[in-house]
């Protein structure tokens, strides 16, 4: 199993005075048993993990090494050949991302967070996940408990507790929410309304005037008549 | 809704005169806030309405949005002009890369049609207050009285517009957000129209012709604040 990355710091830490043919043989027979055992290496590369690699293996490997730094930490503090690597759940707390260069159709549920830096048609429902649309991203409309726009937007925001709008997002449509973050240099064409948590909208057209309600009411109680 | 008609009660004056403290401190600590007596009698014509919508025509802001949400209206936002500009340099590429003899080159007036089938397109009298800063000095002449007509519909009786006028040429481009009730910001922003014209006030008082009255007011940096009502 990965150490957390306090400890894979420490003992990335420690590992350093370490002569340098130790760690030079260790680290192939390390990177063997990882590769084989967690085929998503790279996705379980933690940004601790990948700092902590880099001092050891950026002189002889490339950066996929990095996240089996802490493994090989940890066998060289006890036994090499004990070091039994388990399939890595750390992706799964983490967002899912939709990289640049992917495009998904169809609409997305879930309960965990995402990030779309590709683009997606259709609608993406998250309703206690945050959404974050990157740089490169582009959606439709999303339904989510927080939501946070780099990207492009064509379709409605409705968020739970709050919406970010970055200085380079692009939406055209509504957004509803109980808070709401303009960045300068934002884009909005669209209406903007603010609810309580929990709270639904009234609707998304505009409100009828007083004068075409009046003259409904009267032709009504004319009918009635 | 009328001046006359509606009269100045100490309700709907209090907005602006009974929050002395936190928005103007706010004003003096934006640099280049300025005092509008056209913003303070917007408000003053839309504070009647209940969950009243306003239709901002220049990009958004955070303390523009705030401001009205926080009162209890609903607000759209559409920067027109970008939107115009962006249009216009779309449709210069796309003829571009016609083939030669197969782009045909549209006039102004038909441009601005198409423009106009894609933008600003909401209901019939659904909105209370626009807030046209001053856009229509940057505005074709094709495009200016479409676009007044366009305004006109989607306002409701009684809905005001304000529109500020230059009396000269500015020198920069600016963009402008609400500080509070009478104070707005003008921000120095990268220009994305040249100023097309300084309007006449008989030339504003014929654009707005539809409109049922009219009031403007001038601040000191010689900026014109015109208001109308429908």
């Amino acid at each position: 199993m990965w150490r957390k990355s306090s400890e894979a710091k420490t003992t990335g830490a420690s590992q350093t005075p370490a002569p340098a043919p130790a760690k030079t043989q260790e680290k192939p027979q390390v990177n063997s048993q990882s590769t084989a055992a967690t085929p998503n290496v790279t996705q379980a590369a933690s940004p601790a993990a990948t700092t902590t690699g880099k001092p050891t293996t950026a002189p002889a490997t490339p950066a996929v090494v990095a996240p089996a730094a802490p493994a090989a930490a940890k066998g060289a503090a006890s036994a090499p050949a004990t070091a039994t690597p388990t399939r890595e759940p750390v992706a799964a707390d983490g967002p899912s991302t939709i990289s640049a260069g992917l495009k998904i159709k169809g609409e997305i549920t879930g309960t965990s967070d995402l990030t779309v830096d590709g683009e997606t048609q259709g609608k993406i429902l998250l309703t206690n996940g945050r959404v974050t649309v990157g740089p490169n991203g582009r959606v439709n409309d999303i339904d989510a408990r927080d939501i946070v726009v780099f990207g492009t937007v064509q379709g409605n925001l409705k968020a739970s507790a709050s919406v970010r709008l970055g200085p380079s997002s692009h939406v055209e449509g509504s957004v509803l929410t109980p808070r709401i973050s303009i960045d300068d240099g934002a884009r909005l064409r669209g209406n903007v309304e603010m609810v309580r948590p929990g709270e639904t909208a009234t609707t998304d057209k505009p409100e009828e005037t007083k004068t075409t309600a009046a003259a409904r009411a009267a032709s009504a109680s004319t009918s009635e008549d | 809704m009328n001046w006359t008609a509606k009269a100045r009660t100490a309700a709907a004056v209090a907005p602006s005169a009974a929050k002395p403290g936190p928005t103007g401190s706010a004003a003096t600590a934006h640099k280049n806030a300025r005092v509008s007596n056209g913003m303070k009698e917007f408000l003053w014509l839309i504070s009647d309405i209940e969950r009243g919508r306003i239709l901002d025509l220049g990009p958004v802001w955070q303390s523009t949005i705030n401001f009205f949400i926080e009162r209890g209206y609903r607000i759209s936002t559409e920067d027109l002009l970008r939107a115009w500009k962006e249009y216009l340099t779309t449709e210069e590429e796309r003829l571009r890369q016609a083939p030669v003899g197969e782009g045909e080159r549209v006039s102004q007036g038909a441009l601005a049609e198409k423009f106009l089938e894609t933008a600003l397109r909401y209901p019939e009298d659904s909105y209370h207050g626009v807030l046209a800063w001053d856009l229509f000095d940057y505005l074709d002449a094709e495009l200016l009285p479409r676009l007044m007509a366009r305004i006109y519909k989607i306002l409701a009786p009684g809905g005001a517009v304000l529109g500020l006028f230059h009396s000269r040429a500015p020198e920069r481009f600016h963009r402008y957000r609400i500080v509070d009730n009478q104070t707005i910001e003008t921000l120095p922003a990268p220009t994305i129209a040249v100023h097309a014209r300084v309007f006449q006030n008989r030339e504003i008082l014929d654009i707005f012709g539809e409109f049922r009255s009219s009031k403007t007011f001038v601040g000191r940096d010689q900026l014109r604040e015109g208001l109308f009502l429908k």
